[in-house]
């Protein structure tokens, strides 16, 4: 009897705290995010929308990160990722960017991108970042660039934890662009190409969101690939 | 002597002459050719080859007009072994360092040889097709973008990439691959929105005409045109995207649009196509009231009459009581 009362006791106790920390998680997880304007960025032969989305829905409020990057000149998706894995070695979970590159009508890609650290514990955070591209090459073609492939960056704070956050792809951008010249050199312009997604306060702050935490310059640093 | 007929025929003669060596000739000429078949060696996972190449003057980075322009011509044979796995083999021609051409061989997860496919862009846009017992053979030609426009000496390379478990028996750059200079220029698409005649009602349909141009000389293919209004106000009939399919020199469509509320009010034109650039153009539409004798003047007579009536009724209560 006393055995079974102190097994209801402890059960209840258990139960409590797991409602707790259920609560405390979806605290943290929860917060709607609203992009700026969804523009769509026409360069030569290709069309895309200048963010990529949590799933298939082309809307403000599900807009996941701005594209802030470029890789062009002999670019493809497989490549980048290859060159990028000493700094960027493992996977992520999907998003999706809208794209249009045969005058047909929009598809969407959809890509897990590559970050620095599987699931960063608390005080530590990972540089992620999606790529995307037609899928039947996987590389967009154009008369200026060649072959090239946008990409979307942010930074996942303690992602395995509690208080986890996203955000100041400004940051990510930059890092990922910095590992890129110190491994292989060559032609990074940086914050160059206008992509119309800036996010940041009049004194280039973060505007925080939940756990959405954007700071982006609104335009897209080029990377030449060879 | 000469007659005078004779020293003007002369003369229209000289004349022509000049013109004609003035005129830019049709004609491609070579700039640098892979005169004997490349095989590569491909056990490693990547491989490339390179040969000088010289590009003259005129290959500036804004060759438009009447260029002269820079065309590759890539030919490739590849044959994946029959114990591949799945995987990705890119092979690819590249000028100082940007690439014209990537033709793209895959065999998707789970699967094996039979499945192999490929896709490339080339000149007249999205290429592809499936592997024949896991052999292809394929010439894909494209223009040099302007990343790859240095005039003076440069570098043409042809280089391979494997990912994955994809495995290769043997892989070649054909002889006879090059580049070359042409006139003749790549499509571009030029967008012009023909607005109505008179502004149209509220609440009225009313057509948006546009006109699309392709100033180039290889014709635009898969060339689509939608419409976007900015405001909940503007409504786009069905479809919203209008397929003019290829576009050599002219094309012309319509969308219906209807404003919901009187104002000026803006929409988004915009054209794709697989092989040329993708225009677009803002469309202002003013929205104005419904003319005299329409549906909705009904209203002021009906509030008239509301207030004749209870002014009727007012004083025939007020002298009743």
């Amino acid at each position: 009897m006393r055995a079974s009362k102190a097994f209801t006791a402890g059960t209840l106790v258990v139960l409590l705290i797991a409602v707790c920390l259920g609560a405390i998680v979806f605290a943290t997880s929860a917060g709607a995010s609203t992009s700026g304007p969804i523009h769509t960025k026409s360069i030569r032969e290709d069309s895309f929308k200048n963010y990529d989305f949590s799933n298939m829905i082309e809307s403000r409020s599900h807009a996941d990160w701005g594209i802030d990057m470029i890789f062009f000149g002999n670019a493809n998706i497989n490549k980048v990722k290859r060159k990028l894995s000493p700094v960027l070695p493992a996977s992520g979970s999907p998003m999706y960017a809208r794209l249009n590159n045969n005058g047909s009508g929009w598809t969407w890609d959809r890509d897990s991108g590559i970050k620095s650290n599987p699931c960063p514990t608390p005080g530590a955070y990972a540089d992620h970042m999606r790529l995307y591209a037609p899928s039947n090459t996987d590389y967009f073609w154009s008369s200026g660039w060649g072959s090239y492939v946008i990409a979307s960056t942010h930074e996942d704070h303690h992602e395995c934890w509690f208080t986890r956050w996203s955000g100041e792809s400004e940051r990510a951008e930059h890092q990922i662009a910095q590992d890129w010249l110190g491994m292989y050199g060559g032609n990074v312009q940086w914050s160059t190409f206008r992509m119309e997604n800036r996010m940041e306060t009049g004194n280039g702050g973060p505007i925080i969101q939940g756990n959405h935490h954007w700071r982006q310059d609104g335009k897209a640093t080029l990377v030449l690939v060879q | 002597m000469l007659s005078r007929q004779s020293r003007l025929a002369a003369l229209a003669f000289l004349i022509a002459g000049l013109v004609l060596s003035l005129y830019p000739s049709a004609e491609a000429a070579v700039v640098a050719q892979q005169r004997a078949d490349h095989v590569f060696s491909v056990q490693r996972r990547a491989g490339s080859h390179s040969v000088p190449i010289f590009l003259p003057r005129e290959a500036k980075k804004n060759s438009e007009g009447r260029g002269p322009f820079f065309l590759m011509k890539l030919g490739v044979e590849v044959v994946l072994s029959a114990r591949s796995g799945p995987g990705v083999l890119y092979v690819s021609g590249s000028v100082n360092g940007c690439t014209p051409i990537q033709i793209r061989v895959s065999i998707p997860k789970g699967s094996g040889v039979d499945t192999a496919s490929w896709a490339a862009f080339g000149v007249n846009g999205a290429e592809g097709g499936t592997l024949t017992h896991g052999a292809l053979k394929v010439k894909v030609s494209q223009y040099l973008p302007t990343c790859s426009l240095n005039p003076g000496e440069g570098t043409l390379t042809w280089s391979f990439e494997r990912f994955g478990g994809l495995r290769v028996r043997s892989l070649a750059v054909l002889a006879g691959s090059d580049v070359e200079t042409t006139r003749v220029a790549p499509p571009k698409l030029v967008l012009k929105p023909l607005y109505p005649v008179e502004y149209p009602e509220k609440g009225e349909g009313f057509p948006i005409e546009f006109r699309v141009e392709n100033v180039g000389d290889v014709a635009a293919r898969g060339v689509a045109a939608e419409i976007v209004p900015r405001s909940s106000a503007l409504v786009a009939a069905r479809p919203h995207i209008v397929h003019l399919g290829t576009v050599g020199k002219e094309a012309r469509g319509e969308f219906t649009l209807t404003g919901r509320k009187v104002g000026k009010y803006l929409a988004d034109l915009r054209v794709g196509s697989s092989n040329a650039n993708h225009p677009d153009a803002l469309v202002a539409v003013p929205v104005r009231r419904p003319s005299a004798g329409g549906g909705t003047s009904w209203w002021p007579l009906l509030a008239a009459a509301a207030l004749i009536g209870f002014l009727f009724f007012g004083w025939r209560r007020y002298r009743g009581s």
